[in-house]
């Protein structure tokens, strides 16, 4: 007999979601649903507005990728005028892109997905000095993981747990098998989480530097950058340099000690064993090297055929709302999209909490739309940027990835 | 002054009670500060700017010193509705390192979907917990919109399916005080724009108490701890403006303290983006900057640390801390000119008219001015 357990809310990510699951009664996985349970009409919203004014708009679709829709909408309207904008412009769009890049990677690490596999409440048992021993096998020079470095972030943590009031941290899953790692890597990792508390600061001074403000800057038109006059500052781009040095600096003596730390602790998780399940990777050209030269290469991998890897083709992309609460006759394009809320509702089931509204999984159950690439669903994102362009040979990524240890990508 | 001292010992006399409350850890501030490394001196300057940017008198330091001292026993309930987790990034870059962390130590964080531990079950027990143990003593913090259209179906939270409007409603009943951070909470913000598909309302509209509005698309995060700061001092509101907006924060128009206001007296302006005038820093009214007609610190306080503002970022403001700004000051690139805002007439004497006359009043006496610098130099 089936069970179904309901996660509502899905906590430090931005939106809304809930997930369901399906376990045998092993307590293996058998059947998943995922639900965004918030519906905003942007698209709905946009329609008669001036085009200039769309960056902006949907740049408040999130605020945790902040920037990220605001360049879309910008180049979108770009894209339909035939607008070139100067490469100037293009530079400063890419450094407001790398800040953002640099932010988004260390709060999601640490502050969102960290508590997933940081043990809070093992550290306290750690001994900081042997703790100190080991973050020097991941790197000869750890930032914040020293031995008083980790006393120090020990007691105060202990004195905060004492209390038993544990604020964010309460209620949790401490002490569950699935955390892999010892309490010494814990304080390590703790002791990472509350520097990057500081470093993320930085990394959102960079981006206010050239955008007037972090979260959602204000910079950028139709045509180009507004911010020509921090541009054309010494000043300004050497603040911007010297910041960016901070957040290097902790990327190399923290960030990549803990993956290379974590990947060894959680490398024979049935998660990280199994592989990847769509093997259809999709990404598009960023970070402007020079003119029409990018570091990371568009294209499409589809089945996890490298060799195989072809240019996008924009014309293959569609929306389906089969599953989502809206109505349409088969997949769109955006182009021809419509957003028609058909709003269902919850089916009323047993659960492992009782009886509880649940998701209708063979009808409507989401408000986000399913985007396929000529049919298929499509990982993009991190994975997809480096995989293409190491299908696509990029010179810089195959001599990186010769570097590394083979066993850390097994 | 007599006002400042009534709310000086109004100040005192909350203190004395909180003093009385148990403490949460029984460790003193000035141990906690030894152990960060923080000077007493430091302490007090941190003390000072903060009564600055309250817009409070001096000797008002003192009393913000003893709140920080005092603020671990506030509970702080923070709920994400119709959102985009902008005003969390925003609070999460508190820009004075250390002591902000500290202060925030001292905050007891109740629920706060972007940053807490546990998930589904767990969170909503969290929720439910925090309601009940701290019933009449904790401070909600909202962030986003309310959907009701639909009876509220556009947002779900939670196992039990509950529509973000019930649980607003339910959490605003055992609410010490409430405030809405962002423009989304304050005023409906982005999904409230025509047509609102779903009927998303500030929280002010959906529950029958006092709601503090902190305007802003996200407000800088001195808006939101300035403001915790005053309620913790005082145990009451601050003074708020038409809107319900802290006057100490939106208490200026962004046009008069901006930095190219003397280009706009000059009658200076950048004609188009990326012109000699926008090199020169000339002013943006032109293009569509709204400052003339919005309520913010932003040209003092700047964003990121004081490290900018979107006017010295060479693109105007958007006046994104004004109710319905995304319909009434579009387009954002272009001057509003004699359009009617908030609904008022453009003849009462009212803020948004006095403005309005202002700003044409201004902009004619620029050219005045400028037609006949010349004969009279001849």
């Amino acid at each position: 007999m089936s069970k179904r357990v309901v996660i509502d809310p899905i906590t430090r990510i931005e939106g809304h979601l809930r997930v369901e699951v399906e376990v045998d009664e092993n307590n293996v996985i058998t059947k998943a649903w995922s639900s965004s349970t918030l519906w905003r009409g942007i698209e709905v919203i946009l329609k008669g507005r001036s085009p200039m004014d769309v960056g902006l708009i949907v740049q408040r679709i999130c605020g945790v990728c902040t920037y990220s829709h605001y360049r879309c909408g910008i180049e979108a309207v770009e894209n339909a005028l035939g607008t070139k904008i100067p490469l100037n412009a293009k530079f400063l769009r890419s450094l407001m892109q790398t800040s953002l890049y640099m932010h988004d990677h260390i709060v999601h690490f640490y502050h969102l997905h960290g508590l997933d596999w940081v043990d809070i409440i093992s550290a306290l048992s750690a001994d900081p000095a042997v703790a100190a021993q080991e973050a020097l096998q991941y790197t000869d020079k750890p930032i914040a993981a020293g031995e008083g470095d980790l006393r120090a972030v020990q007691e105060r943590i202990k004195g905060f747990v004492a209390t038993g009031k544990l604020g964010p941290f309460a209620n949790a899953y401490w002490g569950n098998s699935t955390y892999k790692f010892t309490p010494e890597q814990n304080l390590i990792v703790l002791s990472h989480y509350l520097k990057a508390l500081e470093v993320q600061r930085v990394a959102a001074e960079m981006l206010a530097i050239f955008g007037g403000k972090s979260p959602h800057p204000q910079s950028l038109v139709v045509g180009g950058v507004t911010s020509v006059r921090d541009m054309l500052s010494p000043a300004r781009l050497q603040e911007w340099k010297q910041k960016h040095a901070i957040v290097t600096d902790f990327i190399h003596r923290a960030y990549k000690a803990d993956i290379i730390m974590a990947a060894a602790a959680f490398g024979n998780e049935p998660s990280v064993l199994g592989g990847v399940n769509v093997m259809n990777f999709m990404a598009t050209n960023d970070f402007v090297l020079a003119d029409g030269e990018y570091m990371f290469d568009q294209g499409v991998i589809m089945n996890g055929d490298l060799a195989g890897v072809t240019d996008i083709d924009p014309d293959l992309i569609k929306e389906d709302v089969t599953h989502a609460w809206y109505k349409a006759d088969g997949a769109q394009h955006p182009y021809d999209g419509t957003t028609i809320p058909d709003y269902t509702g919850f089916v009323e089931r047993d659960t492992v909490y009782g009886k509880l509204p649940t998701l209708d999984g063979d009808g409507k159950y989401s408000w986000v739309k399913s985007p396929r690439y000529d049919g298929e669903p499509m990982e993009v994102g991190p994975l997809a940027c480096l995989l293409v362009s190491y299908a696509k040979a990029r010179l810089w990524l195959t001599r990186s990835m010769a570097c590394l240890k083979p066993q850390v990508y097994r | 002054m007599d006002t400042h001292a009534a709310l000086y010992r109004q100040g005192q006399a909350r203190l004395d009670m909180l003093r009385q409350l148990n403490s949460r850890d029984g460790q003193s501030l000035t141990s906690k500060m030894k152990q960060h490394d923080i000077s007493r001196r430091d302490f007090i300057k941190w003390s000072a700017s903060v009564t600055a940017m309250l817009a409070l008198p001096l000797p008002f330091s003192t009393l913000v010193a003893q709140a920080a001292e005092l603020a671990d026993r506030v509970p702080l309930i923070w709920l994400h509705m119709a959102e985009c987790t902008g005003c969390s990034e925003s609070l999460i870059r508190t820009d004075t390192p250390n002591l902000d962390s500290l202060i925030f130590d001292h905050i007891s964080l109740e629920y706060h979907e972007t940053l807490m531990a546990a998930s589904g079950w767990q969170a909503e027990e969290n929720l439910e917990h925090a309601m009940e143990a701290y019933k009449g003593q904790y401070l909600l913090a909202v962030e986003g919109a309310v959907p009701t259209a639909n009876n509220g179906a556009y947002l779900t939270i939670g196992c039990k399916g509950h529509t973000g409007l019930e649980i607003i409603k339910h959490a605003a009943e055992g609410a010490a005080a409430i405030i809405s951070v962002g423009t989304c909470a304050a005023f409906g913000g982005v999904q409230a724009a025509s047509p609102n598909p779903t009927g998303a309302k500030g929280v002010h509209e959906v529950v029958d108490k006092t709601v503090i509005n902190l305007g802003g698309c996200p407000p800088s995060e001195k808006n939101i701890v300035g403001t915790l700061m005053y309620f913790i001092m005082f145990g009451k509101l601050p003074a708020l403006d038409m809107f319900n907006r802290p006057k100490w924060a939106y208490g200026a128009r962004v046009h008069d303290n901006c930095e190219r206001r003397g280009r706009f007296d000059a009658g200076e302006f950048v004609e188009e983006f990326g012109d000699q005038g926008a090199k020169d820093g000339y002013c943006l009214y032109k293009l569509g900057c709204k400052g003339p007609y919005t309520y913010n610190n932003c040209p003092t306080e700047r964003f990121n640390h004081h490290t900018s503002w979107p006017v010295l970022a060479g693109h105007g403001c958007m006046g994104c801390s004004e109710p319905n700004f995304w319909d009434d000051m579009a387009d954002f690139e272009k001057p509003l000119g004699r359009q009617l805002l908030h609904g008022f007439d453009a003849t009462a004497d009212t803020v948004g008219a006095v403005i309005l006359g202002a700003t044409a009043v201004g902009i004619g006496a620029h050219a005045v001015t400028s037609i006949f610098a010349k004969p009279l130099e001849d």
